[in-house]
């Protein structure tokens, strides 16, 4: 595993260093991106967020990482922690934050608790980078990982709502059941209301006209796609 | 010549009544604009309606049938196109779009009745009233006032019931009358009429005029509110004024005992003031609770935020807003209805927040697109019925709040919600496009 810190202060660089050994420094945003680039496979990155008294270089920084790279994960080390949690988890999907003005044995514990949990995220995706996958919502559009995706359906109360059901979320977009199975060829329509991830399909009932899916949902299927969905299924 | 009058009257008469019904339909449902095929294809049924209804050889017949039926139709029209999700409310409106709209004519029957006057005065008479039935209802339709009583009725059954009821009650009534006066039994009377009329325009304006009762009431109460929820804002950034004067006291004495303890040299001295002074920074120094917002342009949005912060700050809730660009969208300014919206999404992310173990609410504006409020949760919810009318995860609760929302969202263009439910977190993201 790779780790990577931003970090313009010596005596933090030595700090950190200090505790994790094989890490490389940059003190500069563009040498650290640039490198980062350069290194294809899945890295553990931290990063302070105020460099050379410019505040919240370290956020746009994140920001720029998550462009051209999904699957690292990104620790934020800073002094600023006005800068709150959630929104930095939300906008770049960092694993954690941790406050250099602690004292030194509780700073230690939480990096290293933060980086045994980041490795162990990486390790959960198998370090595959997943296929990003846009979803049409109204007239903007929402991004998932195919692999993420267990199935779609639409909601009872209105027909251009639609609920994706991920792994460990559900997310409501606003479009048609009809426009799915269009955007990738693993998405399949089962029943006017259910589209599943064909990859997700654990188990194909013809009989009670049943579809299992691999975390135990059972969904139904209606005769008019059970002919294409055995055809996929049941060989 | 008077022959080619009686004819025209014939057959325009029924346009005449029919499209005054449909103007008065569309003008109590709060200036609603039916499309063009609905006004075509209303008006002529209508005009059938009123047609058959009139060449009826029974007087019965005539009087009641046309009238039912229009009533009928107008109610079957505001059905199919949802404008309001009230039957009776519809029943209502239509009901009394009926009476008005054959008020002139009959008032203009009675006159005439009453003072006999030559059957050529008459005809042209009645063709007048019809032209005066239209321009009355135009009239009212130019006044472009917010009639829409429908969420006011929805609340006062009674109310509803009541003024559904008389206005059946008159329509039954005029139905009579008419059949009265078809087998000359009855002569007409002035005062029948202005008691009538009085009477619809009571049914008209009783809900308009106690809705903007209620809602001047409720903006008054909101004031209050927000003026409570500023005012504890204030005391409690006075507070934390006075933490940091003393901490900035403190502060001091800390650096002048740690010069003490460099210059003697002690290293434990200084490691054990080194300690105190972090400690203490990290007890008073920056708190983020203090809310952020200077960049939020809209006084309304800002007071908003304001009065959900106090209402999490009694729940034990932490309440964040997160902003750091001003923010700033023209298109939902002085919308009321807006702030209705995000204030029902800002409830339900405290209420839900309080019963989890970790009480946060976030809310995030970002770059005049996006308002993310994020809550804290129990678990994952069921997303494919929380905006249906009548679910609600809390008890006694009617389940309208997000129902309403999602009805707010459909019909902007401009604005997109997408919700997403995790193990720990309920997220609402609304969108917006700038344009």
């Amino acid at each position: 595993m790779n780790y990577y810190l931003l970090e313009d202060n010596l005596i933090q660089q030595r700090r950190i260093q200090h505790i994790i050994a094989n890490c490389l420094v940059f003190d500069q945003p563009m040498a650290l991106l640039d490198a980062l680039k350069a290194d294809q496979s899945a890295k553990v990155i931290l990063l302070d967020l105020e460099i050379r008294t410019v505040e919240n270089v370290g956020l746009n920084v994140a920001k720029m990482i998550r462009q051209f790279d999904t699957m690292s994960q990104i620790i934020i080390v800073t002094t600023h922690s006005e800068m709150i949690e959630q929104g930095l988890k939300y906008h770049i999907g960092m694993i954690d934050f941790i406050d250099k003005a602690q004292s030194d044995s509780l700073f230690t514990k939480r990096l290293l608790s933060a980086i045994t949990a980041a490795e162990q995220q990486i390790r959960m995706q198998n370090g595959t980078q997943s296929e990003l996958i846009r979803l049409p919502n109204g007239q903007k559009s929402e991004s998932l990982y195919l692999n993420d995706i267990v199935y779609m359906t639409s909601n009872q109360s209105q027909s251009h709502q639609l609920t994706v059901c991920c792994e460990q979320k559900s997310i409501q977009i606003r479009t048609t059941v009809k426009s799915l199975p269009d955007l990738h060829q693993n998405f399949i329509q089962i029943h006017a209301a259910y589209v599943v991830n064909k990859s997700k399909v654990s188990a194909f009932d013809a009989k009670k006209r049943t579809v299992q899916l691999h975390n135990g949902v059972l969904l139904p299927c209606a005769r008019k796609y059970l002919k294409s969905t055995r055809q996929l299924f049941e060989i | 010549m008077f022959q080619v009058l009686n004819i025209f009257n014939v057959i325009t008469w029924p346009l005449f009544e029919s499209s005054v019904m449909l103007i008065w339909f569309s003008t109590l449902l709060g200036q609603h604009h039916f499309s063009k095929g609905t006004v075509v294809i209303a008006s002529m049924i209508l005009y059938v309606i009123n047609m058959i209804g009139n060449s009826f050889e029974s007087p019965l017949l005539r009087a009641s049938l046309a009238s039912t039926l229009s009533i009928g139709v107008l109610f079957y029209i505001g059905w199919r196109q949802s404008i309001i999700s009230s039957k009776r409310v519809l029943l209502l409106y239509a009901s009394v779009s009926s009476l008005l709209a054959y008020w002139v004519v009959n008032f203009e029957m009675t006159m005439t009745s009453l003072v006999s006057v030559p059957v050529f005065v008459q005809t042209s008479l009645d063709f007048l009233a019809n032209i005066l039935a239209v321009i009355l209802a135009l009239t009212f339709r130019r006044l472009q006032y917010e009639w829409l009583t429908e969420s006011f009725l929805d609340k006062h059954g009674i109310q509803l019931q009541i003024l559904l009821i008389s206005s059946l009650f008159l329509r039954i009534m005029n139905d009579l009358l008419a059949y009265f006066f078809a087998v000359q039994q009855f002569t007409g009377s002035i005062w029948w009429d202005f008691f009538l009329l009085s009477i619809i325009l009571a049914i008209i304006f009783v809900p308009v005029i106690s809705n903007q009762q209620e809602l001047l009431l409720d903006k008054i109460n909101q004031h209050d509110v927000e003026m409570a929820a500023s005012q504890s804002y204030t005391q409690q950034l006075e507070t934390k004024y006075s933490e940091f004067r003393f901490f900035k006291h403190d502060y001091k004495n800390i650096l002048a005992s740690l010069e003490y303890g460099i210059a003697s040299e002690n290293m434990s001295d200084i490691r054990s003031t080194y300690y105190s002074v972090i400690k203490k920074s990290n007890d008073t120094l920056p708190d983020p609770q203090i809310l952020n917002l200077k960049y939020i342009a809209d006084l309304n949005l800002k007071s908003l935020i304001l009065v959900k912060y106090q209402t999490a700050f009694e729940k034990s809730v932490s309440f964040n807003v997160e902003i750091n660009a001003f923010f700033d969208i023209v298109a939902i300014e002085n919308d009321v209805t807006f702030y209705r919206v995000i204030g029902i999404l800002l409830d339900n992310a405290i209420e839900s927040a309080e019963k989890a173990v970790k009480k946060t609410v976030t809310m995030l504006l970002t770059d005049c697109e996006e308002i993310v409020i994020i809550n804290s949760c129990t678990q994952r919810m069921d997303l494919t019925k929380i905006a249906k009318l009548g679910y609600s995860s809390k008890k006694n609760h009617s389940g309208f709040g997000l129902n309403f929302v999602q009805q707010y969202v459909n019909q902007h263009d401009n604005i997109e919600l997408t919700t997403i439910s995790e193990q720990h977190h309920f997220i609402q993201k609304m969108m917006f496009t700038v344009r």
